[in-house]
């Protein structure tokens, strides 16, 4: 957490006075999540890749006239990555229309907060999983196509799909928890 | 430890929820559900956090961080330049402008969009038969006769057609479709394949494909989609470079030889940069750049829309310099283009819109977005700075 402050400052001091270094830190610490959560909105990674690239550049070329600020830097990046996914989307996603943006936030700070940490997790354990769940994550999660369109890719049928994939994020939901829970005692042991 | 909070049902419900799977009635109870009680709104929101923090982990690896910073850093990279070399060049530029300022704005400079005469593209193009003859496909509607028998149907609809169920010979003759700048054509060829010409682009292929391959030459840029015939390869050459394909849909854009571009959009292609290369294979989703002049080319993942839009007829551009833009847009609406300022070219826009678009519509949606304003004197497009 610390360290990400420290980032942030750097970002801001270098990227005022228009140093590249700037933008290449700001790249190096934000582009990937911001992805991430551009493509919550949207389940269009190649499409949220655009959107954060043009924003980068729109904040390099001073098209976005404000400075920038350490201490609410990354919920600055995060409004406008919003803002332009939603001028750029042409069907909603049901995050958007069912779920307050307030809870996807507060998730996505945490998930940023120990990305690296959680990717390798996750990507571990889907490691043991059988090739056609994997394709089956890698279908729905990364290229948001529906069961109907995985199933009849795959030559299998829909609630294959829907079982399988239920089981996967089953087993995944535990490892997360598991973890947390490990990490919870890690955090009281060492306070005590 | 963590107690389970929702039966396996429910989870696979709630999952297929927050993926957008259930229809209007459904997504209703599930919020009705979530609301109806504590328990379940904790659970809720419990599994909403793990689905969230589980699809973003998911995508992480497939995000392309180095084509990403190549873009970006292009653009940092091409500030940090402008600004030595603008002090040297501020002369020769404030001359260079005085000059087109007297040279080419209209009179009426304060109407930037004023009529003009520019139409969008259209169904253009000339036939040279085997014979040597040219006709005008928008003049001529009746079928024509091949040497070899064969007939070639025109339709002002849907372009030219070669006769699938023509006399077997094995003469090879060959005909050519030039396509004019302002133009694009729509033909299929004998064996089926369908081809999308773009504004100033020919092609040239035998009418009967009779021997063990087919063979087509191409200048400028084509949207193939290939009918599948594993016996006889399908060939496109430009000039040095060729493609090898058996069944599949790819654009080629070889308007410039030294960056011909091949984008994949299904099926398998190999690809030689020039007669000395060896065969590279493209896989879909892919792009090809190639110097069909040094040999060199590299392969790179795209999104294949802003390549392929032309030919559904609509004009996409996504994140493109503005020099590139308009290189089109002078083949589509036959036009020149001129830049009164050079750092306008690396202005980038993202676009969307009908091909037969008026081009005013164009440039009124780049002036609205941008620094740059665009004023039309007869055939020409001057670029110039707000």
């Amino acid at each position: 957490m610390e360290k990400r402050t420290v980032i942030d400052a750097q970002i801001c001091n270098l990227l005022n006075a228009r140093d590249p270094q700037g933008m290449k830190l700001l790249f190096q610490t934000y582009y990937k999540p911001l992805v991430s959560y551009a493509n919550t909105f949207i389940r269009d990674l190649q499409l949220a890749e655009d959107i954060v690239q043009e924003f980068f550049i729109a904040l390099w070329n001073g098209e976005i006239r404000q400075e920038l600020i350490p201490g609410s830097l990354a919920s600055f990046l995060r409004v406008l990555v919003r803002n332009r996914t939603y001028n750029r989307v042409t069907k909603r996603d049901i995050l958007t229309r069912y779920v307050e943006v307030d809870k996807i936030d507060a998730v996505f700070q945490e998930y940023d907060d120990s990305r690296d940490h959680i990717v390798n997790l996750v990507l571990k354990e889907v490691e043991t999983f059988p090739d056609r769940t994997r394709e089956i994550l890698t279908a729905v999660f990364v290229n948001g196509l529906k069961y109907r369109e995985v199933a009849q890719r795959l030559g299998v049928s829909e609630s294959t799909v829907k079982t399988l994939l239920g089981n996967a994020i089953r087993k995944l939901r535990e490892r997360l928890n598991r973890e947390q829970f490990s990490q919870f005692l890690i955090f009281f042991c060492t306070k005590n | 430890m963590e107690k389970r909070l929702l039966n396996q049902e429910m989870e696979e419900r709630l999952l297929a929820f927050f993926n957008g799977e259930l229809d209007e009635a459904a997504n209703e109870e599930i919020r009705q559900w979530a609301d109806s009680d504590p328990k379940n709104r904790a659970a809720y929101d419990a599994f909403l956090k793990d689905y969230l923090r589980l699809r973003w982990a998911q995508e992480d690896r497939h995000i392309q961080v180095t084509r990403a910073w190549q873009r970006i850093s292009a653009t940092t990279r091409g500030k940090r330049q402008r600004r030595i070399y603008f002090t040297v060049a501020a002369s020769i530029a404030i001359l260079a402008v005085a000059a087109a300022v007297f040279l080419f704005i209209p009179k009426k400079a304060n109407q930037p969009l004023a009529q003009s005469s520019i139409q969008p593209v259209k169904p253009q193009a000339t036939l040279v038969l085997s014979t040597g003859k040219k006709i005008d496909l928008n003049q001529a509607h009746l079928p024509i006769l091949e040497q070899d028998g064969s007939t070639v149907n025109i339709d002002t609809l849907s372009g030219l057609r070669y006769d699938t169920a023509a006399p077997q010979t094995t003469q090879l003759i060959y005909n050519k479709i030039i396509v004019p700048r302002g133009g694009e054509y729509f033909l299929t060829l004998a064996d089926g394949t369908q081809i999308w010409l773009d504004a100033e682009s020919t092609l040239e292929y035998p009418v009967q494909f009779n021997t063990t391959e087919r063979r087509v030459k191409l200048q400028g840029k084509a949207y193939f989609s290939v009918t599948r015939d594993t016996t006889k390869p399908f060939l496109v050459e430009v000039d040095k470079f060729s493609i090898r394909v058996h069944g599949t849909e790819f654009n080629v854009n070889a308007h410039d030889a030294q960056r011909i571009e091949t984008v994949l959009v299904n099926g398998s292609i190999g690809f030689k940069a020039n007669a000395k290369s060896a065969e590279q294979l493209l896989q879909p989703h892919q792009l090809a750049m190639v110097n069909s002049l040094t040999g060199q080319s590299e392969i790179r993942d795209v999104n294949i829309l802003p390549h392929v839009a032309w030919k559904n007829r609509n004009i996409v551009f996504a994140n493109e310099r503005l020099d590139n833009i308009m290189e089109e847009i002078a083949r589509w609406y036959d036009v020149h283009v001129f830049f009164q300022n050079e750092e306008l070219k690396a202005l980038r826009f993202d676009c969307n819109m009908p091909r037969y678009s008026d081009i005013r519509e164009l440039f009124f949606f780049m002036e609205q977005t941008s620094n740059a304003r665009f004023y039309i004197n007869d055939r020409t497009v001057i670029i110039s700075k707000k």
